[in-house]
């Protein structure tokens, strides 16, 4: 063994690598390297990777927390009134994020529909298709209500649902009047805190300012129209009224459009508490309670009376003068949109009683003129209505 | 911080001092082509450089660059190209004169089948033990045995003697 051992061992001792492999091999080592050059970059120890994972995960939760707050913070408010009162909110972009409903057909309307994260034309349209749907629809008018941040997505915003509005009665063959305006934060606020849409807030408070007896409680069952109608012919009332203490409230009327603002700027801003005592409400809202075929009779008798006074244009006239100034003059903001608002409501039925070319674009002149000069026909079909969409 | 992932010139030269020799002569027991020893050669210094980790110690090193180069000649056995291509230089001769004696061993050593030769040189000339050469060639102890045995059988049988034993 050994001497093969010793045999193999000095055989393969002469066996070895010449200087030339030898520096051939560092050669070729040396260029391999230069041509593919790796450094440290490539190696990521341990705690750098774990220090990776870590910002990568506080980045995703980062840029998740502020997606969420992005898309979960409301920047719009839309609100419809079509009998059902339904609200939208809506964020940034322009996606419904939530949806409230204002009253027993508003609630059922919204079970029904499911608008949440979708665009918010697209929910109105859904909502006013199952409205319609569902006979919910008044034969009055559809008042939607816009507040948002800025006044370009407004615009938009209103143009956008007026379009989706008008081709949803439209399809349906609805001759129902469309309103669409914007109100400012306050507003929408004041009347989210009733649990009322703007639209009929406003209207509650136009009757306010020539009712101030009432509470919003009184009339938060009743159609826009049916407030809007009664502020307009108390208002008219008072104005033809020699005897001031019959009908109207003296205040409203000895002073004319100067004590008128003081009354409407007192029911925003300062009698809040008044607003909201129910104790005060008066027959209109025991009618409501007890017999709602009461309020038609009422309405429709009170209606015809007005319009066989035939002083319409005097009384409407001057009290959406009044109205427009006041808002105007207080708010600083508000009517002036609402001017506007006028411009852009979209009278669906407006030539129904004739007088669409002659309204002047004014609130009381445009719509109310509408109204009054219309037949008791037309009128009291809204009355039936009225009490179909309650059904 | 973390080092080059290849290793420097440094590095480089002291495996080629240590353990050029080991790999030239694990090339020349199994290849006869000069190029293909030149070219085995340089693959193993080659996957030396680009090995990421760190060795133990010199005998793990060693042993590492020797089961390398062992794949490699395997590699280069069984390719196609060595399989059905003849280099001119097949005749190329180790340039060293060896005696009579000893010559006859290597010849011995050169006619065994490929697997035998590697455990006879790790056994005789590199003294690495039967368990040592199953860990550097991933074979079984057993089997690192019976190839032993085998290979001193075939090497009497060449050399005529009893001069092969265990």
């Amino acid at each position: 063994v050994n001497q093969l051992k010793s045999k193999l061992r000095s055989a393969l001792d002469k066996v070895q690598a010449t200087d030339d492999l030898k520096n051939n091999t560092v050669d070729y080592l040396m260029a391999y390297k230069k041509v593919n050059v790796k450094t440290s970059k490539n190696v990521t120890p341990l705690r750098f990777k774990f220090a990776l994972i870590c910002a990568s995960l506080l980045l995703f939760i980062f840029v998740g927390g502020v997606s969420y707050h992005l898309y979960f913070t409301s920047t719009s408010y839309v609100d419809m009134d079509a009998n059902p009162s339904i609200g939208l909110i809506v964020n940034r972009f322009g996606r419904v994020i939530n949806v409230q409903a204002y009253n027993e057909e508003g609630t059922r309307i919204v079970n029904d529909v499911n608008t949440r994260f979708m665009r918010y034309d697209d929910a109105v349209e859904r909502l006013i298709d199952r409205i319609i749907l569902k006979e919910y629809l008044s034969e009055e008018f559809v008042a939607v209500t816009v507040q948002t941040d800025s006044y370009r997505k407004e615009k938009d915003m209103l143009i956008q649902i007026e379009r989706v509005v008008v081709e949803a009665l439209a399809e349906h063959k609805m001759e129902t009047r469309l309103e669409v305006f914007s109100v400012v934060e306050d507003i929408r606020v004041r009347a989210h805190e009733h649990q009322i849409t703007p639209a009929r807030y406003l209207a509650i408070i136009e009757l306010k300012a020539v009712e101030p007896s009432i509470t919003i409680q009184c009339y938060d069952g009743y159609s826009i129209g049916y407030i809007r109608e009664r502020a307009r012919r108390r208002a008219r009332d008072c104005e033809n009224s020699e005897d001031e203490t019959s009908h109207c409230d003296s205040e409203y009327c000895e002073e004319g459009t100067s004590r008128c603002n003081d009354i409407y700027c007192d029911n925003i801003h300062c009698s809040h508490d008044h607003l909201e005592q129910p104790a005060n409400c008066n027959k209109p809202n025991n009618e409501h309670s007890n017999n709602r075929h009461d309020i038609n009779k009422h309405n429709s008798r009170g209606y015809n009376r007005n319009h066989s006074n035939g002083q319409d244009r005097n009384c409407d006239g001057s009290h959406g003068n009044n109205h427009a100034g006041s808002h105007d003059r207080n708010h600083g903001v508000d009517y002036g949109n609402n001017k506007s608002n006028h411009g852009q409501c979209s009278n669906q039925t407006g030539d129904r009683g004739g007088n669409h070319n002659n309204s002047d674009g004014h609130h009381g002149g445009g719509q109310r003129g509408n109204y009054s000069s219309g037949n008791d026909n037309n009128h009291n079909s809204e009355c039936r209505d009225n009490r179909r969409g309650r059904r | 911080v973390g080092r080059e992932i290849m290793r420097n010139e440094d590095e480089i030269n002291r495996a080629l001092e240590l353990y050029a020799d080991t790999i030239r002569r694990i090339c020349f027991i199994h290849l006869k082509n000069h190029t293909d020893v030149e070219d085995v050669f340089q693959d193993v210094f080659l996957k030396y450089l680009l090995y990421e980790r760190t060795f133990d110690n010199d005998i793990h090193e060693k042993a590492w660059l020797i089961r390398v180069a062992t794949n490699a000649c395997k590699d280069v056995l069984k390719s196609f190209f060595r399989r059905n291509v003849t280099a001119f230089d097949e005749l190329y001769k180790e340039p060293f004169y060896l005696p009579e004696e000893e010559s006859e061993v290597l010849e011995a050593v050169l006619k065994l089948p490929e697997k035998y030769r590697n455990v006879i040189y790790l056994y005789y000339y590199e003294g690495y033990s039967a368990v040592e050469i199953a860990m550097i060639l991933d074979k079984k102890e057993n089997t690192v045995y019976t190839w032993l045995d085998r290979a001193r059988k075939k090497m009497k049988d060449y050399l005529g003697g009893e001069s092969v034993e265990k």
